[in-house]
């Protein structure tokens, strides 16, 4: 009967069991699970940012070079390049970049090339000893060096040498007042100027007109000024300007590279000026209305660069940053994204500088505290300190000087701080002025007890008593102030020296490191080259 | 009754073993599949809002994917002047905004000097998170240099807005600066300083020639104060709205020597103010009208001068008589956007007795 099959009868008829459906199935369902997973990866889309990557034009050792730097999805780069455009000089040097497309954005950085520094082939003068007085005086604080004057000991009551004998009849408690002796070797250093930096600029934008290119004429660095021996204006070249221009579809690029500015109907035409980075200037030492314009001269303390003491600014020799660099991705650690600009794209080129590190000299602060004193008695009762103990920050932070000790005999200059007190200085009724009773001196036991005064002169004579003598010299009295002035050892309070190796015979060094030439010349740099780099 | 069973069809073991092979190539081509050609990227959706005066008119326009719509006016206002209101676009990435300053005007019959105006500052900065709205002041053209201040170019503020009451000034664009005045002038617009004379006398020259220098935005003289004292002054360049142009030099005191040549951008200053480190309060009296020292008080110690400088100031190839092209009307122009932020040359220094042309801002994504 159709449709009506007995169990038994199924055996007859080659048909599936449900245990063969259940198989088949079980096999479908992996099939089914598996298209998923194959599907959704067969129309996901694909992100469409273009990678990002970095496009430099510039020039090494005089060749013009471009490169690309790519970066991949999965990291790390694709770099294409170096590629030698041209080796010929000047607007003929030209790189051409084709912007990829879909660029989500396009960031372009151009800088003109520095200028170049001076040097002049001539000798330095030697050492000199001097003393620095005249800068503490408190009168003259504006003669300070500047390095001093912000040690914040103008923050207290100052004095000098030269005034402290006023400080000693004011007799003023709770004032501290400092003393500053300062004796040192210094050296005269002869530095030429600097180039200065080329022009930064940088521009964003979206994206470039379809098929236009940009072609880019990074400018040179200025030439080295240098003569024998400065009896003519001088002066370093000045870098070239860095030219970025677009180039339309069907321009001619022979033709635009070859104008030194576009005009209105260039740039109809197909050939635009986009950015215009002008180069730095060189360093100038002119001569004018025939006196000789020698280089700056700075003083300054042993052993330390002129730069650390600034009692003339030395930052005028120094390299002139263009701030390029900081737009140049070299901090990468995967080799091809370093960049292949030269770190001194656009910078001024420093000048020749000299100056001596074999010198070795003290620098002495102490603190002369009077609290407590009444009625002089200063010889033996005055209390030292050192200055770096009661001033902060240390003075000495950004120079090569180190700390201390006292080594040998140091003389400290010091006026007025013995004052014979001729209040009770009498006999009879006179009282002792000087002059008036020659060969008598004033002999106070309790204010100038290690002193006594010789008015057999026209000049009172300071006369170092027993005892004293080794440790006072070139006394004097001061008839205006009527004190005793003399240089007194120091034996308490600390010295600080700063000392430096001596570098060659008269150890002259270069602001670089280098021995100079023959002690005479520390050489100037060339102006960098100017260069752009383009992100993506 | 009906008989299934067929001699030539498959076994189940068969089929079974066909859909097995069958699955093993699906899941294969899982990871085949993915490595065909991707899509073609699609491009970004470019687009830029100009704001710029036409006259005295602000206008701005809209370009989104080469479609150019229409010229606007803007007459909103408040205390920073006229604005154009920007509202980016919800699916912009990012914001690029170019602002100039206005340009400075050209010089007038009441001016010493006979060239144009410099150009206004250019600014390109990149936002990487929209605000919600913007304000854009594009600053007017300076007027016609009659050796006033009126002569500089206005300032360019960009100020963005995250909503009604959190605003924050993003750009502030200078004008630009009539070159041959120091009325609108900085350090910067100062091409190089010289010593022209100096006192002969050992008083303050040791011998050497005092030094002039332009660093860190001042002008920095160095000299020998006496033999062990070497000193650098850094003078301060100071302008001050309603001083006459002779006294525009501010230096470390209040002397205020210089004047102006009848050569080109050649400013001429005699210093006095270094004799405070030499007397303590000296107060010189030159005589009426001229307060100042001339050269012949250079080696007068009762009425000393130490020095003349010179001041020449920067005349970049870029300037002409025709007035200096600002950075933004050369990029507007090289990028062929065309219209009128193009023809209005925005920061364009201006001609001889013209004014200068106003500065503009451009909002790109």
């Amino acid at each position: 009967m159709f449709g009506c099959l007995d169990r038994k009868d199924l055996k007859k008829y080659n048909a599936y069991t449900m245990a063969e459906m259940l198989l088949v199935m079980a096999i479908i369902a992996v099939v089914m699970l598996s298209l998923p997973k194959a599907t959704k990866k067969m129309f996901r889309m694909e992100s469409v940012r273009s990678n990002h990557a970095r496009y430099e034009c510039y020039w090494e050792n005089n060749v013009l070079k471009q490169y690309t730097v790519t970066e991949t999805l999965g990291g790390g780069a694709v770099k294409d390049g170096p590629v030698v455009a041209s080796t010929r000089s000047g607007y003929d040097d030209v790189c051409v970049f084709n912007p990829p497309d879909n660029t989500p954005y396009i960031i372009l950085h151009a800088v003109g090339g520095g200028g170049g520094g001076v040097e002049v082939y001539d000798t330095l003068q030697g050492k000199e000893t001097n003393t620095a007085l005249a800068y503490f005086n408190k009168e003259e604080t504006d003669l300070w060096p500047d390095w001093f004057s912000s040690s914040g000991v103008q923050n207290f009551a100052f004095t000098t040498s030269n005034s402290a004998a006023d400080n000693y009849h004011k007799k003023v408690k709770d004032i501290k007042y400092y003393e500053a002796d300062s004796i040192y070797n210094s050296q005269s250093v002869r530095y030429r100027p600097s180039g200065s930096a080329g022009t930064l600029k940088s521009l964003f934008f979206p994206n470039l007109p379809a098929g236009a290119r940009l072609i880019m004429m990074p400018g040179k660095g200025g030439a080295v000024g240098s003569a024998r021996s400065q009896t003519v204006s001088l002066s370093g070249g000045a870098g070239a300007r860095t030219v970025v221009r677009l180039l339309y579809s069907g321009a001619d690029l022979a033709s635009c590279k070859s104008k030194t500015k576009t005009t209105d109907n260039d740039c109809n035409n197909g050939c635009c000026d986009l950015i215009v980075a002008e180069g730095g200037k060189g360093g100038d030492t002119l001569t004018h209305d025939g006196a000789r314009i020698d280089s700056k001269q700075s003083v300054m303390l042993t052993g330390g660069q002129p730069r650390d003491y600034d009692i003339s600014n030395y930052s005028s020799v120094m390299e002139k940053q263009s701030g390029f660099s900081m737009v140049l991705a070299n901090d990468s650690d995967v080799e091809d994204l370093q960049t292949h600009v030269d770190s001194r794209a656009g910078n001024g080129g420093n000048g020749g500088n000299q100056y001596v590190t074999d010198t070795a000299g003290d620098i002495i602060y102490e603190l002369n505290d009077y609290d407590g004193i009444i009625g002089g008695g200063m010889v033996y009762g005055t209390k030292w300190k050192t200055l770096s103990q009661e001033v902060s920050p240390n003075i000495y932070a950004n120079s090569h000087c180190t700390h201390g000790s006292v080594s040998g005999t140091v003389w400290a200059k010091r006026r007025g701080y013995c004052i014979p007190a001729f209040s009770v200085c009498f006999i009879g009724n006179i009282k002792l002025t000087p002059g008036t009773i020659p060969g008598m001196a004033c002999n106070d036991a309790t204010k100038c007890a290690s002193f006594e005064l010789d008015f057999s002169g026209s000049t009172p004579n300071v006369i170092p008593k027993s005892g004293a003598t080794g440790n006072y010299r070139y006394c004097q009295y001061d008839t205006t102030n009527q004190g005793i002035s003399c240089e007194e050892k120091v034996t308490s309070g600390t010295t600080h020296h700063c000392t430096a190796t001596a570098v060659g015979s008269q150890g002259h060094k270069c602001a670089s490191g280098a021995t100079p030439e023959n002690n005479k010349v520390c050489k100037a740099r060339a102006g960098g080259d100017g260069a752009v780099v383009i992100l993506w | 009754m009906v008989k299934i069973s067929s001699k030539k069809g498959f076994s189940l073991f068969e089929a079974a073993l066909v859909m097995l092979i069958a699955a093993v190539f699906i899941v294969v081509m899982a990871s085949v599949f993915p490595h065909k050609p991707k899509p073609k990227a699609q491009a970004e959706a470019h687009g830029r809002f100009e704001c710029y005066y036409v006259g005295n008119s602000l206008k701005y326009r809209t370009v989104v994917q080469g479609n150019v719509g229409s010229e606007q006016t803007s007459n909103a206002s408040d205390a920073l002047g006229k604005y154009c209101e920007f509202v980016p676009s919800r699916f912009a990435r990012y914001l690029i905004i170019d602002a100039v300053g206005g340009g400075s005007g050209g010089a007038g019959s009441g001016s010493v000097q006979s060239m144009g105006g410099s150009a206004g500052v250019f600014s390109s900065s990149f936002f990487a998170t929209p605000m919600t709205s913007y304000r854009l002041y594009p600053g007017k053209g300076g007027a016609v240099d009659h050796n006033t201040d009126a002569s500089a170019g206005g300032t360019t503020y960009v100020v963005g807005y995250k909503d009604a009451s959190n605003r924050e000034t993003l750009m502030e664009v200078l004008g630009g600066s009539f070159l041959g005045s120091l009325a609108t002038s900085n350090v910067d617009d100062i091409d190089s300083c010289r010593i022209t004379k100096t006192t002969s006398l050992e008083y303050y020259n040791c011998g050497s020639y005092p030094k002039c220098e332009l660093i860190n935005d001042k002008i920095e003289i160095s000299y020998c104060r006496r033999q062990d004292v070497y000193r650098t002054v850094p003078y301060d360049f100071h302008i001050r709205p309603g001083d006459s142009e002779d006294k525009k030099l501010d230096t470390i005191g209040d002397n205020k020597c210089t004047t102006r040549t009848s050569e080109l951008n050649k400013w001429v200053y005699r210093d006095i103010s270094v004799w405070r480190d030499w007397k303590k309060s000296p107060v010189f009296n030159y005589g009426n009208p001229n307060p100042c020292p001339t050269d012949a008080n250079l080696n007068d110690m009762d009425k000393p001068s130490l020095f003349t400088m010179e001041l020449l100031m920067k005349v970049p190839d870029t300037i002409t008589n025709a007035g200096e092209d600002s950075d933004m009307y050369t990029f507007v122009k090289a990028m062929h956007y065309g219209g009128n932020i193009v023809t209005v040359k925005p920061g364009n220094g201006g001609a001889l007795n013209s004014a200068g042309s106003a500065g503009a801002v451009v909002v790109m994504w």
